[in-house]
């Protein structure tokens, strides 16, 4: 075993509502090494949340449907009981939401919310000991532990997203999901709450799985990028491999750094891609990208996805680099 | 989220959606099926029975068990009661008294407390303090006594109780109406409209009221169900209707002092009560469910 | 062109305080500004700086504390409601989000004819109908949505219903609140794109406001930073990206994380401390409790917001 600490194989989930079946996450292949930092890229529908929540089986029991295989530390997550996979919840494996003001309970101070997850998985600890562990964990993340009596609704909106970061990691997770951490933040603030995730990742050698949208974010903090598009990873690779602009890439991927703003050159239009998001009730045949595709050929339209045309660990699902091969 | 269907060049009505939603709930059908059992005999009484059965007095006649037919060769299903009226012709007149109660001062009291709530909403400041504080005074008696003390003072008939019953569930309902459209109110479609030009009333009939539609209908079916039963509660004091129209709260009463000879006296304008108010109220249930997933993704 | 530009919109020190339980809120400061006949006014700061007040402001929404607000030679501010009823058909907003800012009980069409019907612009429905259509194809939407309700589109789709039903009336003038940050960015892009070339087309003048100086570096001509209701500086777009004077700015252009690899693990300059609520400010500059540079004359008097260099406004104690 080459020490993958996540290994994601393929795995696919399908949504059932009112008849109409979702295909959020197609045939996803994923796998992260200890102290990893892997950036989720991708739009509104493109399965990045679903993703994250089936590793910590938290989707919802009736209306979805999981195939494929989840192994954390050789261990499959999805076949495991409901009791041992409580275990690893927030002890190995611990999520931050996107919404720092609605994850947070407005009834119990924020030390107390610290507290539970440490009680949970630890309850032979002392009171004394947990109190000590949830100072330690207010000052690990910024906040002055004198708080720790404070309600949320007394804490600032990059605060609080400071205290679910505490809450996340205050079991010493292998590893931490972050669902668009700082989206719900403004600019500075955000820079302050990456920079200290930077630097706690470092600093407990946690992996890391980012989800967001925001291609700088990305740059700023991961290792590998997998770029994800209809429920499906259309690029992976390091981070050098997918931003190196003198490389192949996929169409997607393309169009996503052309719809960015670039605020260090000026150029007087964008080009964004054109067409918008399938959802993923009704995702189209062949590659998932080809209604939107500038360079779609007639292959693209039908049958099975496109091969995957892999150089080294960087990884194209598209058929443009396929025919060049052959 | 981006659910595009195939888009269309008729606009499909949300009210259809809504009925759609009803019918696949069984205990909606089996309260749809009960209302309108109650308003076809309510619209219908005449039609049914005319009215002079329904107060038609014989002393040759009186008591008699369901079922029975009387001297005169006729056939008194549920019976007679104990001044010889035929209960199934009360009944069925009673379900006409009851929808005019129920109905009426349910639309009333709607009506009233949509426009106070929309202006409480839209024009805030005074009229709103004005308006919610003549509102906490009326709501600081039971609906039950103000509705008591206005039929002790205007007497018996269906008018008179058609006013208690407005003012008694006024309170309760512009102050659930004005919590919805206060937050309708600050939506940034208000907003827009107001960017146009919009004035306050248009804003009221166009923006607020569409968007508060459901919220009304809701509680007014509640509201039915409860003016019913309010209506039978005076009647059965002997406050409700006048003497002679055949109303199930005076049935009952009346039944009362017969419960050990003829028990059908009061259990059959009970269970009518009862079962008129369980569909009705099952009904306004399910609209709320049916009504929910909108509620929750776009109001 | 040595001409001068007309002049189309005048705000003059413009104030919008609100009460709270806690104290007086300054959300709008002394603003002052102008605005030229189809340039572009980016307005620039975080949450609680006071921008979307500043807009509402502007429009009317919200009623002014003090101050002026003249748009092309009249004064919106002492408008009557008559005069304010003429002058809507030439303001206009487009709002941030598209889930909110559309009546869920309106049909599309609906929704873009409003603006006809409360102008009675059209006196018959097919006249209206037509115009509908053509605002339709304007903004990019298929005339085949007319009859759908908004919750059946996306995100994208139903900004170009808030675009369309903005243009309805023709207007000189469009207040952007923040029109795309409730977008994907591929959607984004094409938003951006059709505001940039209406603009051109239709000889229209924006106030963009924005939390994202990326999106407002590519539209506008000029940039004015806010900061906690109080003007912090204003000059034109590449100035301001190339050099930026006042220590927010620079800041706050630091913080934008840069999608290149070359940047991975890069320490950029993190701004300490938090935004406070401008409530019962305290003296002195605003930003002085967060700034690298502060001095007791920072806590102590406000900056005066002048032009240091020519057509570079500042408000800071550093460059006087």
């Amino acid at each position: 075993m080459s020490e993958n600490l996540l290994e994601i194989k393929d795995l696919s989930v399908r949504y059932t509502t009112d008849g109409v079946i979702s295909r959020a996450v197609n045939h996803v292949n994923l796998s992260l090494k200890k102290g990893e930092v892997l950036g989720l890229v991708g739009e509104t529908g493109a399965g990045k949340t679903t993703t994250a929540l089936t590793l910590l089986r938290l989707l919802p029991k009736f209306t979805s449907e999981v195939e494929g295989e989840v192994f954390f530390e050789g261990q499959n997550l999805l076949t495991i009981s409901e009791k041992e996979m409580r275990a690893v919840r927030g002890d190995k494996i611990s999520m931050i939401f996107q919404d720092p003001m609605t994850s947070l309970n407005p009834v119990y101070t924020v030390g107390e919310q610290i507290g539970d997850v440490i009680r949970f998985h630890n309850p032979d600890l002392k009171p004394n000991e947990v109190s000590d562990r949830i100072d330690e964990m207010l000052k690990l993340v910024g906040i002055p532990p004198q708080r720790k009596v404070e309600y949320p609704h007394q804490f600032s909106g990059g605060m609080k997203q400071r205290v679910m970061i505490a809450i996340a990691l205050a079991c010493n997770p292998d590893l931490l999901i972050a669902d668009e951490p700082t989206t719900a933040l403004d600019v500075t603030i955000q820079a302050q709450v990456i920079k200290m995730m930077r630097n706690l990742q470092k600093e407990m050698g946690t992996s890391v799985i980012l989800i967001t949208h925001d291609l700088g974010i990305v740059a700023n903090f991961c290792d590998k990028v997998a770029i994800m598009y209809g429920g499906e990873i259309v690029e992976s690779g390091t981070l050098e491999e997918v931003f190196d602009k003198s490389k192949n890439h996929h169409p997607y991927t393309n169009g996503l750094f052309g719809s960015l703003p670039n605020i260090t050159e000026r150029t007087s239009r964008l080009t964004p891609i054109m067409g918008l998001t399938p959802h993923p009730s009704e995702l189209p045949e062949g590659c998932k990208f080809h209604p939107r595709c500038p360079q779609c050929m007639e292959q693209c339209k039908s049958g099975e996805n496109p091969p995957k045309v892999a150089d080294g660990g960087h990884e194209i699902q598209c058929h443009l680099y396929a025919k060049k091969e052959a | 989220m981006s659910k595009s269907k195939a888009p269309r060049l008729k606009k499909n009505s949300q009210a259809a959606e809504i009925w759609n939603s009803l019918l696949h709930r069984p205990a909606a059908v089996i309260a749809l099926i009960g209302c309108a059992i109650i308003l076809f005999l309510a619209i219908f009484a005449d039609v049914l029975v005319p009215y002079s059965v329904a107060i038609r007095q014989s002393g040759k006649i009186k008591l008699l068990a369901p079922m029975t037919t009387d001297i005169y060769g006729k056939l008194h299903v549920l019976g007679t009661d104990d001044l010889g009226r035929d209960l199934l012709a009360r009944v069925i007149h009673g379900a006409r008294t009851a929808m005019e109660i129920g109905v009426i001062s349910t639309l009333i009291s709607i009506v009233i407390s949509t426009i106070l709530a929309c202006m409480c909403a839209m024009l805030g400041g005074w009229v709103d303090n004005v308006i919610m504080r003549i509102v906490d005074v009326v709501s600081c008696v039971p609906g039950m006594v103000v509705a008591l003390a206005i039929c002790a003072a205007l007497g018996n008939g269906i008018p008179q109780l058609l006013v208690a019953l407005t003012i008694s569930s006024l309170p309760m309902h512009i102050k659930m109406v004005r919590s919805v459209a206060l937050t309708v109110a600050k939506k940034d479609y208000v907003e827009s409209a107001v960017a146009l030009g919009a004035k306050p009333g248009y804003i009221m009939l166009k923006h607020l009221v569409p968007n508060l539609m459901s919220v009304i209908l809701i509680n007014g079916t509640a509201q039915v169900s409860i003016n019913i039963m309010q209506g039978a509660t005076l009647g059965f004091i002997g406050l409700g209707v006048k003497a002679p129209t055949p109303e199930w709260g005076t049935m009952l009463a009346g039944g009362l002092s017969f419960t050990l000879r003829a028990q059908y006296m009061v259990v059959i304008p009970g269970l009518v009560l009862c079962l008129a108010a369980l569909s009705i109220n099952t009904l306004g249930d399910c609209l709320r469910d049916a009504f929910d997933p909108q509620l929750k993704g776009k109001a | 062109m040595s001409e001068e530009k007309k002049v189309l919109l005048e705000v003059d020190h413009l104030k919008k305080y609100f009460d709270t339980p806690r104290g007086q809120l300054h959300a709008v400061d002394d603003v002052t500004f102008t605005i030229e006949e189809g340039k572009t006014l980016g307005v620039v700061g975080e949450s609680g700086c006071g921008k979307s007040t500043l807009g509402r402001t502007i429009l009317k929404l919200l009623p002014h504390s003090d101050g002026k607000v003249i748009f092309n030679g009249k004064e919106v501010t002492a408008a009557t409601p008559a005069e304010m009823l003429a002058l809507r058909r030439e303001m206009q907003i487009i709002f941030q989000d598209p889930f909110a800012s559309l009546d869920p009980k309106m049909t599309v069409s609906q929704i873009i004819e409003e603006p006809l019907k409360i102008h009675k612009i059209y006196k018959d429905k097919k006249e209206r109908q037509e115009r509908v259509k053509e605002l339709m194809s304007i903004v990019g939407l298929d005339e085949r949505y007319m009859m759908t309700y908004p919750h059946e589109l996306d995100g994208g789709r139903r900004q170009r219903i808030g675009i369309a039903r903005a243009l309805a009336l023709n207007p000189k003038f469009i207040i952007c609140d923040e029109p795309v940050s409730a977008l994907d960015v591929s959607i984004q892009a094409q938003v951006l794109n059709l505001l940039m070339d209406l603009k051109d087309t239709m000889g229209l003048t924006y106030i963009f406001i924005t939390h994202d100086l990326s999106v407002v570096k590519h539209i506008s001509d000029d940039i004015l930073v806010l900061y906690l209701g109080k003007m912090v500086e204003m000059t034109d777009s590449d100035t301001l990206f190339d050099e930026p004077l006042h220590p927010y700015t620079k800041a706050l252009l630091s913080a934008i994380p840069i999608p290149d690899a070359s940047y991975k693990g890069k320490e950029a300059e993190v701004m300490k401390g938090e935004v406070t609520s401008p409530i019962e400010p305290p003296p002195g500059c605003r930003f002085a409790a967060r700034c690298p540079h502060a001095s007791e004359k920072c806590f102590q008097v406000s900056p005066e917001f002048k032009e240091v260099k020519p057509g570079h406004w500042v408000a800071c104690h550093l460059f006087e």
